[in-house]
């Protein structure tokens, strides 16, 4: 739980839930379809899976938090974790394609390499 | 399938010369715009796509169908890559292991390829799988996204932007993109959707699932995703201006920090380095305008030179021609007598892939051309010092072979081996070689002793067999037509009416044959029709008698020009004798043939039904005069002599017995015979009679006997003949 970030998008779901709870399921999916466009069972699927993270609960239709908020984000440790492919794509194929994340190393030296480069004109 | 995936592999290995001069070519032109780059890449895609190409002289492929598609039927596999270095490593391997042996149900070159094209199916197979495997796992996860604007979508669990859809294509990006960034990460986005990358970066990926066994592919399908981004980045820029490059690579370094959800997207398979794309993008400049006229001009020059294919005229085959010898090529040393282009025969090729000789006196079957790979050790090893040096006339062995298109091989079952080599080269000439088979070199390559004597060019043989001018005709072997026809003996008539004998067949059908004239090749035709109640005459091949159609091949116009066809049909009726021409007499006057009947030890002694035909060609001039033809059978029982420079009307003759008697009839008049026996001492005939009181010598000339008087009884008064008189 600590180490679930939730996405941009996930969040907006949460703030909605947040911010209007108690909130019946069905009234989540109404609003989940207008701000999001979300089809229903998107929102039933994303709901469950965050209940099952011990953020939200669902009793019977009626969907209510088990934390605030606040409590919540604090909680978020700030990791910085490597993206896997899952076995998506073969080792040797990884290799040739150099799709290796970017270490910070590598991220400071680029964007050193961008802040020197002399302006266009 | 086996076909499909040959197909595929020989346009995979064209495929592979052009990604090779592709990657040198971009290699070169790294300053121009990568958009040429793609351009080239989509030549790749052509030569993949499109069975066909056209032809061109400016082709550097090297050869269009490495693997021949008659790989999986020929008796001695081989590939035509186009280099021959690597032909003459792989061919050899390819033939010792893969000849099929006879009594093979499936040659071992069928049952490699059909592995090979399992295993092919097998892999696309599984790449396929693996595509839609992973297009679920995004469908599932862009389930959960959001609209921005427009066509533009933003989703959570995704780690780089990306386009789906080929209809209605959508632009995700990740939900945490940095405002600043997000205007250039959309105008790279839709430079892809203009550049209509999301149709070719698919296509591209379904021509790797179809040719994944080739290594280069792969190599081209990576190079193209680079050089897509790279050429979106470039586009951004013309259109967003330079000055932009910096906040560019820095959005382009932003959306490459990894997140922790997992992008597993063929789609965006072949993310290139962002290093990279950032020096590229910093280091653009617009390009100079003589940069994109060199390159565009590289582009057609390759179009031109790799995405056509090598000219290949096909020749007609040689068959359904006649040859003369135009000129001697080889002649192996260790032997006094050669043929000359004057002494040579004409080589007959029929249209059904038979070989036949003709010379002089005779057309003669030598057997049936089987197609054939050349190599080096059923070839060059043949010849003195394979094929090297020696008695060349300005070539080689190996360079025949070289330059050879298509081969055949006649063997010949004599007790000599006689075989034959038939080649047709790449510019259309033909060449023939004549030599010894051995018969161990069938199954020991290393112990085969063929022998290569002569090797001839051919030229196409415009004329008729020639024809002695003066009285004699040429005389041709009987054939054989096994068709049953007219076994109604009620219809014999109908063959007799045409003939040009009709009346002395009416005195003795026994001993007349038939006669027919034929002036003209429809003349042929209107007769196989009489003849014929099904349609396929069957030939005697073991005994090297040809068929009906072998042995009127070499009757065409040209030579209906300058002479005549004399035909006798002789009943076959069930018996088990063979025929053949025993003489031809002509005057000028008189034409006449005589077919003998020969009981062969070696003919199967099972009867035959149908017909025999005996061919005699003549000179039309020489029998333009003639008034009277005919023909007579003569049986191994007896041989019949006429004196036919008789004036008379049943002329003097006398008839040789099996059984080493005679009877002789003087003259018409008489009806004294003379009845006895006869020897032949070296050149002599001798008759003597019964009774004792007579003897008749003759000398064996002019095809018959001569008759001595001075050693012969003196004459009875009526007798026609005299001293010198010839009975034939």
């Amino acid at each position: 739980m600590h180490d679930y970030q939730m996405g941009a998008i996930e969040s907006r779901f949460a703030d909605i839930i947040w911010e209007n709870e108690p909130i019946s399921s069905t009234e989540l999916a109404k609003r989940s379809e207008k701000l999001l466009q979300w089809k229903k069972s998107t929102t039933y699927t994303v709901l469950k899976r965050l209940c099952d993270k011990g953020i939200f609960q669902n009793n019977q239709g009626t969907v209510t938090s088990l934390m605030t908020r606040q409590e919540f984000y604090s909680m978020q440790s700030q990791r910085f974790v490597e993206e896997t492919f899952a076995g998506s794509l073969p080792a040797f194929l990884a290799a040739f394609t150099a799709r290796k994340p970017l270490t910070p190393e590598e991220v400071a030296q680029l964007r050193r390499m961008v802040a020197e480069y002399p302006e266009e004109s | 399938m086996e076909e499909v995936f040959l197909k595929l592999l020989n346009m995979s290995i064209t495929a592979g010369w052009l990604i090779l001069a592709v990657i040198v070519l971009r290699f070169c032109l790294k300053k121009a715009p990568k958009a040429i780059a793609v351009i080239l890449w989509a030549l790749v895609g052509v030569r993949l796509i499109c069975p066909f190409s056209l032809e061109s002289i400016f082709s550097i492929i090297p050869s269009a169908e490495t693997v021949p598609s008659d790989i999986l039927y020929s008796e001695t596999p081989a590939i035509q890559s186009g280099i021959r270095i690597f032909n003459a490593a792989v061919n050899p391997i390819l033939s010792e292991t893969m000849a099929p042996a006879a009594g093979d149900s499936a040659n071992p070159m069928q049952i490699v390829v059909w592995t090979a094209s399992v295993i092919w199916a097998v892999g696309m197979a599984a790449m396929l799988v693996y595509t839609f495997i992973s297009s679920f796992r995004i469908y599932r996860k862009v389930r959960e996204a959001t609209p921005l604007r427009e066509n533009i979508l933003l989703c959570d669990r995704i780690s780089t932007p990306f386009i789906l859809g080929i209809i209605r294509p959508r632009i995700f990006l990740p939900s945490a993109v940095r405002e600043q960034d997000l205007v250039y990460v959309i105008a790279h986005e839709k430079a892809h959707l203009q550049r209509h990358d999301h149709l070719w970066k698919p296509l591209g990926f379904l021509l790797l699932t179809v040719y994944w066994f080739h290594p280069l592919i792969w190599v081209a399908y990576l190079l193209l995703c680079r050089d897509i981004e790279f050429a979106c980045d470039e586009k951004v820029i013309r259109e967003m201006g330079l000055e932009i490059k910096k906040n560019y690579a820095d959005a382009l370094i932003n959306c490459s920090i990894p997140r922790r959800m997992i992008a597993a997207c063929p789609l965006a398979f072949g993310e290139v380095s962002v290093k990279e794309r950032v020096k590229n993008i910093l280091h653009y400049r617009k390009p100079a305008l003589f940069i994109v006229v060199a390159a565009a001009i590289a582009c057609m020059i390759t179009a031109v030179c790799l995405l056509t294919n090598p000219p290949h005229t096909a020749f007609s085959d040689p068959f359904g021609k006649n040859y003369s010898v135009d000129s001697l090529i080889y002649a192996a040393p260790q032997y006094n007598f050669v043929l000359t282009p004057e002494t040579a025969p004409t080589y007959i090729l029929t249209a059904d892939g038979m070989l036949m000789t003709s010379s002089q006196n005779q057309t003669e079957f030598k057997g049936e051309a089987v197609a054939v790979s050349l190599t080096e050790y059923n070839f060059d090893q043949y010849f003195e010092n394979n094929g090297i040096g020696g008695i060349w006339e300005n070539t080689s062995a190996a360079k025949l072979r070289e330059q050879n298109e298509k081969a055949w091989k006649v063997l010949t079952d004599n007790e000599l081996h006689e075989f034959y080599y038939i080649l047709q080269q790449n510019d259309g000439s033909v060449y023939l070689s004549y030599g010894y088979h051995d018969p161990e070199g069938e199954t020991d390559r290393d112990a085969d002793d063929s022998s290569i004597r002569w090797l001839f060019k051919l030229d196409i043989y415009e004329h008729t067999v020639s024809v002695s001018p003066v009285g004699g005709a040429e005389q041709m072997g009987a054939i054989y037509l096994g068709v049953v026809a007219y076994a109604d003996w009620t219809q014999i008539a109908d063959i007799h009416t045409p003939a040009l004998n009709e009346f002395q067949i009416a005195v003795s059908s026994l001993h007349h044959l038939p006669l027919y004239r034929l002036d003209s090749v429809a003349d042929i035709h209107a007769l196989k029709e009489c003849f014929k109640e099904e349609t396929l005459p069957v030939s005697l091949r073991d005994e090297g008698i040809p068929s009906f159609d072998e042995a009127t091949a070499a009757f065409d116009d040209p030579f209906f020009q300058e002479n005549t066809l004399f035909l006798v049909p002789v009943p076959a009726d069930g018996e088990a004798y063979r025929y053949d021409i025993g003489n031809v007499y002509n005057d000028g006057k008189k034409f006449l043939i005589r077919v003998d009947q020969l009981l062969s030890p070696e003919a199967d002694t099972a009867g035959l039904d149908g017909w025999w035909f005996v061919l005699v060609s003549a000179d039309r001039e020489s029998v333009q005069d003639c008034t009277e033809f005919d023909t007579e059978l003569h049986n191994e029982m007896s041989r019949v002599y006429v004196y036919r420079d008789s004036e008379n009307v049943l002329p003097a003759s006398f008839t040789l017995y099996e059984d080493n008697t005679f009877t002789f009839t003087f003259s018409a008049v008489s009806s004294y015979i003379g009845v006895g026996t006869y020897r032949i001492e070296n050149d002599q005939l001798i008759l003597t009679t019964d009774d004792g009181n007579f003897v008749y010598t003759f000398t064996a000339g002019d095809d018959g006997y001569i008759f001595d008087a001075e050693n012969s009884s003196d004459m009875i008064w009526f007798a026609d003949f005299q001293d010198g008189s010839v009975f034939r």
